[in-house]
């Protein structure tokens, strides 16, 4: 079912989605990790090509790099984590890798970054690696608001053990809770 | 009436969207009227900050394109809390 969108600019609309779903993530994001988020979401949307990248080649080059090459590459790292492990979260899978290893190298790439910013900034990035989860929930709310994409119960599972994603562990209850529900149903019919 | 003051917030070497980030957590200290000169060196910025003051009512008067900077000038718009 398509979405009436009333908000009157991209921005607007991106900051919509995202405080709309970090309520149905039961998220409670402050104004600068809803920030980033929206300006994460809007800078994919115009280049989705960044999400095609070969984040461990990246990480590794970001290790030999110095300066703002550095800062740039570690940031490129976490952001894409990010977006793998948040909207594509079925992508970790086919490239034969846990879904929790985006949310390992996206959290040491974003912590890598608090460790080498100047002050003011690293407190951020800190925050951004230690709320990596939280973040990563958010986005499979948006996710989630397309009934065909919902996160399928056994993926939900591995990433509720792995990384404690609350988001994934309602989706593992809700799952078990539907499936206790037909049980019952079908032995009352009998 | 209060006057209005100009600020000034360093943003080099910040990569985006940090930029917006710090202008937003500025011109929350801020008063309606007052002008915010940010400072950036990551590009990006000239696309999200104006982004941003179109969403929270605060108006860019102008952005100055240097070689290696560029310099939004912002004034803020009512405070949306």
């Amino acid at each position: 079912m398509s979405r009436l969108v009333l908000h009157p600019t991209s921005e607007a609309q991106w900051q919509a989605l995202v405080s709309e779903a970090a309520q149905a993530a039961d998220c409670k994001l402050d104004q600068d990790m809803e920030s980033y988020l929206v300006f994460l979401l809007m800078r994919f949307a115009t280049r989705p090509e960044m999400a095609e990248r070969v984040m461990a080649l990246d990480y590794l080059e970001s290790l030999n790099t110095m300066g703002s090459q550095r800062f740039e590459q570690l940031r490129d790292v976490g952001d894409q984590c990010l977006l793998y492990s948040g909207l594509f979260p079925a992508h970790a899978a086919r490239k034969h890798v846990s879904v929790d290893y985006y949310v390992g190298m996206g959290r040491t790439a974003y912590h890598q970054l608090s460790e080498v910013l100047q002050h003011s900034i690293a407190a951020l990035y800190q925050q951004i690696a230690f709320g990596f989860v939280h973040l990563m929930d958010v986005l499979h709310a948006i996710r989630a608001m397309d009934s065909e994409h919902r996160l399928e119960p056994v993926l939900a599972y591995e990433l509720w053990d792995k990384t404690g994603s609350r988001f994934a562990e309602r989706v593992v209850r809700d799952s078990v809770d539907s499936q206790a529900f037909f049980a019952k149903s079908v032995k009352i019919f009998h | 009436m209060a006057r209005m003051t100009t600020h000034n917030l360093d943003a080099r070497n910040l990569l985006c969207p940090m930029p917006v980030i710090k202008a937003q957590d500025a011109v929350a200290k801020l008063s309606s009227g007052d002008v915010l000169e940010v400072t950036c060196t990551d590009p990006g910025a000239a696309h999200d900050i104006p982004a941003w003051c179109r969403v929270h009512g605060h108006s860019v008067k102008e952005i100055k394109q240097g070689s290696n900077e560029l310099v939004v000038i912002i004034e803020v718009g009512e405070t949306d809390g």
